[in-house]
């Protein structure tokens, strides 16, 4: 009877021994470590391929710290963009206790916002002469101003411009050095493209962003940037004629057959790139920075052959949403990680940052006489200038970009109209800031 | 004597079911529970959940959302019969030798070992308004056909439902075969030497022979279209276009995971719980009637 006892207990003993609580998991490949070594982890999105753009630099940036700090063990994370921040929510709700990181990578605007209970305030740390050079504070500070208490560091400066295809121009007998200005040139223009047999502008709607894209760069046409605090703050309406008006050009882009063919059904990431790459279509809305942007376009088509745009009539670009790195609340090493994010938004990793990965630095300080692409010094310049404003979603819970998102594809496929949507999506906004109030 | 082996007999079989127990009260009983708790708060996820009473429910109720992903689950409740009869059709045929049974049925399997997110990312491919099946439609001089099947509203649901039925059928082809080999070949012999062909014979021999297995895969897949479509909806739709596929499990995730509203997603989970538990109920006792007269 023993030997079988003992058997049958064999599978309780084996679920026993699986739960029992270990320590922290040292991956194999793991430094051996002794027993003072600090560990500083960092989380991000964009490090997964070291060998080149971001991911690239930021190798370069751990090798820098890792010989400035001989002592500290780093740990880079390389997260899921897709599911970042579901991951991100269970180390907060684990509060970091199974081995959650110490910096945090994060997007600018409401994600900031979203999870400043678990971002460390940075008052403290951060200098007067480093808060001067670095823009974007406002998204990444508390009540969305510059002057508020910051819980990231601004790294990246991303935005949304129009870029289009020079020879597409030309083919369609339109002035490949003299692009649409105003909203009505530019349905002209896309009008033109459109007979001569090619696709005038590159869209992905699977997901529903490109909406959300073209609504951030195209409100400056009909709302001030006090009219978007309205919006913001449930001041104004999303009924109201201005937001209607610019979901009226929307619309009317999808009526008159503007985008290529099955753009419903294709993501924006890479895809609508790839048919504006293959040369399909006139025009783009693509980012200043990271991927689909003047650097990617540049390579393949030719520098000479892309060139860049406001969204046509308006007087900005739409900036914000780049990313940024936070200290975790729970970090045991806060100096430290501070030091890290230092070194990310120095002079010379921002140099770097433009040089390897093309994207535009957070910090002013950069040298733009590096910058030899046309598209990219024309963004450079108008960076500079100022000529930027906030997103009109920067502020916006996630929901009703959600639900704006899924408004616009139910305007396109004609399951909706766009009084209707636009109700639809101020009864989520009002829904919204009623639970926020609560 | 025999008392004394019946209680180790009892012994013995808590403990081989223990770990079972275990986990199933671990990972399924303990967070449902807990879900239901939730769903009286409104909660984050992280931090201090706080007690709302049946304001989540008062939402659910009012949520046009909500109502169009429940429309959305029915619809695919209704389709269970065609997953159902094309496996069992499909299993048939096997069962009786049709010339290449063998390819088949190591063949219709596979489909069914692909993860549902390889099987959605392949068909978003095909079915792409520039892929391989309009261009296949094209070519055959029936282009009016062509259609960017997943961007349409119209025909984003219809579509997913056939991808899912090629990701499916083939388990079903093996639970039916399994059954089949169950029934004593007599059975089907008879009906043949009487005479019984086609419909009839599936009508009359094949299904009252299969009873319990049919019953068992019918619950299955309807507990499975309301539980176990996500990755389907997240590689091919999201949803999408506007809620045209939103099914109640893939609004869960938006609000839980997307939006942060916890306790709302804790009350959806709620309702689908007792959705699938009433209408699964439902489906048995129905069976069960039908087994009495």
């Amino acid at each position: 009877m023993r030997p079988k006892a003992i058997l049958s207990l064999l599978p309780v003993l084996l679920l026993v021994g699986c739960s029992r609580p270990q320590g922290p998991a040292t991956p194999a490949s793991a430094p051996a470590q002794t027993a003072t070594a600090t560990t500083l982890t960092v989380w991000d999105w964009l490090s997964a391929d070291p060998s080149q753009g971001v991911g690239h630099w930021l190798t370069e940036v751990d090798e820098q710290f890792g010989q400035a700090h001989p002592g500290v063990n780093l740990k880079h994370v390389a997260q899921s963009h897709t599911e970042y921040y579901e991951i991100l929510k269970a180390a907060e709700a684990a509060a970091g206790q199974q081995g959650g990181p110490d910096v945090v990578m994060i997007h600018q605007g409401s994600r900031v916002m979203d999870h400043r209970q678990s971002l460390l305030p940075l008052d403290k740390y951060v200098p007067p002469e480093l808060k001067k050079k670095i823009v974007g504070w406002e998204l990444t500070s508390e009540g969305f101003s510059a002057e508020g208490t910051p819980y990231a560091v601004p790294v990246a400066v991303q935005g949304l411009a129009w870029y289009y295809n020079r020879q597409v121009l030309a083919q369609a007998g339109l002035d490949p050095g003299k692009p649409p200005s105003t909203w009505d040139e530019f349905l002209s223009a896309c009008g033109k493209v459109k007979a001569a047999g090619y696709a005038p502008i590159a869209a992905g709607e699977k997901e529903g962003d490109w909406a959300d894209w073209f609504v951030n760069s195209a409100y400056f046409l009909d709302l001030s940037d006090a009219d978007r605090v309205a919006l913001q703050s449930g001041a104004m309406s999303w009924t109201d004629p201005k937001v209607e008006s610019v979901l009226r050009r929307f619309a009317g882009l999808g009526e008159r057959g503007f985008f290529q063919e099955g753009f419903m059904s294709t993501p924006l990431f890479p895809d609508t790139g790839e048919v504006f790459m293959r040369g399909e279509a006139a025009f783009i809305l693509g980012l200043l920075s990271d991927v689909a942007h003047w650097k990617e376009f540049s390579e393949i088509l030719g520098p000479e052959n892309v060139g860049v745009m406001m969204c046509p009539g308006a007087d900005r670009l739409p900036v914000g949403g780049g990313f940024a790195y936070g200290i975790a609340s729970w970090s045991p090493n806060p100096d430290l990680a501070f030091e890290y994010i230092s070194l990310i938004v120095s002079d010379e990793n921002a140099n770097a940052f433009l040089a390897q990965a093309g994207s535009f630095p957070a910090n002013q300080d950069y040298d733009a006489g590096q910058i030899k692409n046309p598209t990219a010094k024309q963004i450079a310049g108008w960076v500079a200038e100022g000529k930027t404003g906030q997103p009109l979603t920067a502020q916006v819970p996630t929901e009703v970009v959600e639900a704006l998102k899924r408004e616009c594809q139910r305007i396109l496929t004609g399951q909706t109209d766009i009084p209707a949507a636009l109700a639809a999506i101020d009864a989520v906004a009002k829904a919204a800031r009623e639970g926020g109030a609560e | 004597m025999i008392r004394a082996e019946r209680r180790a007999a009892h012994v013995y079989a808590f403990l081989f079911l223990a770990p079972a127990v275990l986990l199933l009260l671990t990972l399924r009983v303990f967070p449902a529970v807990d879900a239901i708790r939730h769903a009286f708060t409104e909660w984050s996820g992280v931090g201090e959940a706080r007690y709302v009473g049946f304001a989540n429910f008062a939402k659910l109720v009012e949520d046009p959302v909500f109502w169009g992903a429940v429309r959305n689950n029915v619809l695919l409740v209704l389709c269970v019969p065609l997953w159902l009869l094309v496996s069992l059709v499909l299993a048939l045929l096997i069962h009786q030798e049709v010339p290449g049974w063998r390819f088949f049925r190591a063949t219709f399997f596979l489909p069914s070992v692909l993860s549902p997110v390889i099987v959605g990312t392949l068909f978003s491919a095909i079915l792409r308004r520039d892929g391989p099946v309009n261009k296949g439609i094209d070519a055959l001089g029936m282009g009016a056909l062509s259609h960017d099947w997943l961007g349409e509203p119209g025909t984003a649901l219809p579509t997913l439902v056939l991808v899912i039925l090629w990701g499916i059928f083939g388990l079903g082809v093996i639970v039916f075969l399994a059954g089949l080999a169950a029934v004593p070949l007599e059975v089907f012999e008879a009906a043949r030497i009487d005479g019984a062909t086609g419909w009839r014979y599936l009508r009359h021999i094949v299904v009252p022979s299969l009873r319990h297995v049919i019953e068992f895969w019918a619950v299955n897949l309807v507990v499975w279209s309301f539980t176990s479509l996500f990755a389907f909806i997240y590689v091919m739709t999201g949803g999408g276009p506007g809620y045209s596929t939103m099914l109640v499990e893939y609004q869960l995730y938006l609000q839980a995971f997307q939006f942060d509203n916890m306790g709302y997603a804790c009350a959806l989970g709620s309702a689908l719980f007792l959705m699938v538990f009433g209408v699964a109920l439902l489906q048995i006792r129905l069976m069960a009637g039908g087994e009495e007269d």
